[in-house]
């Protein structure tokens, strides 16, 4: 158990300790995070052998203190972030020694994500998202940017809203119960029935965590945080691609505990929907690498929704190994594109040509994230589709998915452009190869040992049918090959296009659409419970 | 003799947190977009406070939320006085005007 507070007191302290003494080098700090890997590792295992741990910090009773709570699902997260951190380090080998602020940053940031994955109580979880969001501001601004400043503070306050929306839910929720522990507010919830003031709890708490995970009307701070000006690569890639997960985290939990009274998933499958197409024709509109992508995990966070919305085990898993491929592929493309705006001096995708020739390593691993999410046969992002759409018979659906990843397919073809062309040869270190080989590496396993995967991380056995498989992977060469000529010829000097990218949204409006958010999350479950 | 049970605790603190939204969702002035967060904040600490008067669980929670609240304040104005050096302004529209030209 006191491996549990290792890993999240530890990380914390290793990265004061690099700031405050002058040992902040590439040895000391792969030492730190190799040690944090093999406790998040050890943690997996007695998990798996043992079942859900439960600790209680300061050994208050029951429901009193800060409690912990360890299942499959969060040593997993925990197990992918350690992982994924290790990578990071690696890829900023070279930058290391001279940054010991930085590297605070990223190890609290760390710690924080793991607190955060086992937390257990509503009111720790309000004070860990805030300082998060602080943390995360800092990193926003990191390079003193003066248009980054902009984009920090519309994350900054933002998120604060969200999460005041989420604390008086909280406030609702001990005043109606007088508990904050999750695990004694589902029993509550389940005595006490349906009632006004409940629902109007769950639209508050639902409120705030849609806003982290970021669904239709108020997906707009995610980009501007991703893709900051004063954000290093490193720390797009760690938002974008682990940070995310921690809003699907919650929205598990609080609809798990909510579900019986409060039956909302048909709500949230539009707003996923809404959101995985209007993230699509965003990024379809994005001349900036970095914004195209960001909106791209906007379309792929809808997606997850779907999944996480649908009433069947497949799905559900699915969604979750998707949450899993995305943290991996998106984490691999930002790091791409921090190498490409450093290479090429800029960060517009028309102006980036030839990567295959100039970097032809770099190029081979761009591919294979590329495969990655849009779903190729044998790549990771094609077993979550394949299990979500595999879930029900409605053809309806099955086609609103592949409207969907072929909207994935328009704007990673406007993506893949880069790669083609002519530009003299240029090596680039071999430790950020390193780091993006492995990426690279681990979007094709993570496709074709899906079922070993799954069931080393959920426990979930998977069963990949051949035919239909196939089916659906001559349907994803021959939308490529549509995608890639409807691009070409079409889309590629659209006016609307121009016009969508354009568009920039006052914060003023930001809030208005949170309220609104608020709204409707409370009117249709309302309607739902009556 | 009529008691007036609108006037709680509670009802003061839900009118505080939307009297803070309004000021958010109307007002284009940065600082006051600032000072309309701490409203909702101190709306919010009210209504836990209320819930469940002399639990001294709730109050201590609520100093924990002060604390925030205050560090959340004090970084914002930090940020938003980096922004008026740059941009000169106080005005949301204006400064999304001004940074579009930067760009």
């Amino acid at each position: 158990m006191n491996l549990l507070l290792y890993l999240i007191f530890g990380a914390i302290i290793i990265g004061i300790l690099l700031y405050i003494f002058p040992i902040c080098n590439p040895v000391v700090i792969s030492i730190s995070q190799l040690s944090i890997c093999l406790a998040a590792i050890h943690l997996f295992i007695t998990v798996r052998v043992q079942g859900i741990l439960y600790l209680s910090i300061g050994n208050w009773p029951f429901g009193k203190g800060v409690s912990l709570y360890v299942d499959h699902l969060s040593s997993a997260l925990i197990l992918l972030t350690s992982c994924l951190f290790i990578l990071l380090f690696i890829y900023e080998w070279e930058h290391i020694s001279g940054q010991p602020l930085f590297m605070f940053l990223l190890f609290v940031l760390q710690g924080l994500l793991f607190a955060l994955f086992v937390s257990h109580d509503l009111f720790n979880i309000f004070v860990l998202m805030e300082v998060s969001t602080m943390l995360v501001t800092i990193l926003i601004v990191f390079l003193k940017n003066p248009t980054a400043y902009y984009d920090g503070l519309i994350y900054l306050l933002t998120n604060i809203l969200g999460m005041s929306f989420f604390l008086l839910g909280i406030g609702y929720i001990y005043k109606l119960y007088g508990v904050f522990d999750l695990t004694l507010l589902k029993i509550a919830v389940a005595q006490g029935g349906s009632s006004p003031s409940m629902i109007m709890a769950y639209a508050l708490l639902m409120t705030g965590i849609s806003f982290k995970v970021g669904v239709l009307p108020v997906f707009i701070w995610l980009p501007r945080a991703h893709v900051s000006l004063g954000a290093p690569s490193v720390v797009s890639a760690a938002i974008s691609g682990i940070y995310i997960n921690v809003g699907f985290l919650f929205f598990m939990k609080l609809q798990d505990i909510f579900t019986p009274l409060v039956p909302t998933a048909p709500l949230f499958f539009y707003l996923g929907l809404l959101t995985s197409v209007a993230g699509s024709l965003l990024a379809l509109a994005q001349n900036d690498i970095k914004r195209l992508l960001a909106y791209s995990t906007v379309s792929q966070l809808g997606f997850i929704l779907i999944g996480l919305t649908l009433p069947h085990d497949a799905a559900y898993y699915g969604s979750i190994y998707h949450i899993f491929s995305h943290s991996v592929f998106k984490v691999l493309l930002f790091l791409i594109s921090g190498i490409l705006a450093e290479q090429y001096g800029t960060r517009n995708i028309l102006q980036i040509k030839g990567v295959l020739r100039r970097m032809p390593l770099l190029g081979v691993c761009t591919i294979a994230g590329i495969l990655g999410i849009t779903g190729a046969p044998f790549f990771n992002g094609s077993i979550g589709k394949y299990m979500i759409s595999k879930s029900t018979n409605s053809a309806l659906f099955e086609w609103t998915l592949y409207l969907i990843t072929f909207l994935t397919i328009l704007y990673l073809s406007k993506f893949a452009m880069i790669l083609f062309g002519n530009h003299p040869r240029k090596e680039i270190s071999r430790t950020k190869n390193t780091a993006l080989l492995i990426l690279a590496t681990l979007c094709i396993i993570g496709g074709l040992q899906a079922p070993v995967f799954m069931d080393i991380l959920f426990g979930y056995s998977v069963h990949i049918d051949a035919l239909s498989y196939s089916l659906k992977s001559i349907l994803y060469i021959l939308s490529v090959l549509i995608g890639f000529v409807l691009y070409r010829k079409k889309i590629q000097h659209s006016r609307i296009l121009k016009a969508i990218r354009e568009i920039d949204i006052p914060f003023n409006l930001v809030a208005f659409m949170l309220v609104f958010l608020f709204i409707t999350i409370l009117s249709a479950s309302w309607f739902i419970a009556s | 003799m009529v008691q007036i049970d609108l006037i709680n605790g509670t009802n003061i603190s839900l009118m505080l947190f939307f009297i803070g939204i309004y000021g958010i969702m109307a007002r284009q002035n940065i600082v006051k977009s600032i000072i309309s967060i701490s409203i909702m904040q101190t709306g919010v600490i009210l209504f836990f406070v209320d819930a469940n008067p002399g639990d001294p669980l709730s109050e201590a929670l609520m100093i924990t939320a002060i604390v925030i609240g205050a560090a959340v304040t004090a970084f914002s104005l930090m940020l938003f006085i980096h922004l008026y050096h740059t941009f000169g302004t106080t005005n949301w529209f204006k400064l999304l005007q001004k940074r579009k030209e930067m760009l």
